[in-house]
């Protein structure tokens, strides 16, 4: 089942949150990622999601809700996007292609239910890691 | 009723003298006079603009003795299909 998925990063890139929709091309808004967010603010670099049916780029809602979030927070987040072929930032103005990814981008596209190929990546990631 | 505003790395409440259900709007506009005429310690802000909130929600919650309290947060959907 294809879904979307948001990841809260942390400084050294662990997963502080996560939450899910039950729909390829949506999250709801949230007050408990609302929360999420505001609780793990001191700690909190970036909010990923995904797009698992594309596309790898930000949506109108993507822009405003990022918009929000900084001004409620009074500081510039990094935001990602986590599609089937490649992994989008927005940080500082810039809009640019992440390379090489993120070790959370497989696990990201894997419970999107993305292409099963996120697993064995997943797999070469953490034994690259060992 | 308590007015909760989250803004610029600051949340704080604010007592509100209503006895009626404001609307989002006018929960809105409230908070951005408040804001403005620095009625919160710590979030005075007298430039506000007047879409700052635009894309914020509000929520109608109950504190846990019952009370009534409204939060004023940012959005936070996302998706491909916005």
């Amino acid at each position: 089942m294809l879904r979307e998925v948001c990841f809260l990063i942390g400084k050294s890139g662990e997963v502080l949150w996560a939450d899910t929709s039950g729909c390829a091309a949506s999250l709801a808004d949230s007050r408990a990622r609302w929360d999420a967010i505001w609780r793990a603010r001191g700690e909190l670099v970036e909010v990923a999601h995904s797009h698992p049916v594309g596309p790898a780029a930000f949506s109108a809602e993507d822009e405003s809700t990022m918009a929000a979030i900084d001004s409620a927070l009074g500081r510039p987040v990094r935001y990602s996007v986590v599609a089937p072929r490649a992994t989008m930032v927005r940080f500082g103005g810039e809009t640019f292609r992440l390379a090489p990814e993120p070790w959370w981008a497989a696990l990201m596209r894997l419970s999107s239910g993305m292409a099963r190929a996120s697993l064995h990546k997943l797999h070469k990631q953490k034994e690259m890691r060992r | 009723m308590i007015l909760n505003i989250t803004f610029q790395g600051h949340s704080a409440d604010y007592q509100l003298g209503l006895d009626h259900d404001a609307s989002d709007g006018e929960i809105r506009r409230i908070a951005r006079e408040v804001l403005r005429s620095g009625g919160i310690r710590g979030m005075h802000v007298p430039d506000l603009a007047d879409d700052a909130f635009r894309n914020y929600v509000v929520d109608r919650l109950r504190a846990p003795g019952g009370e009534p309290r409204i939060y004023l947060r940012p959005k936070v959907p996302f998706g491909a299909g916005g």
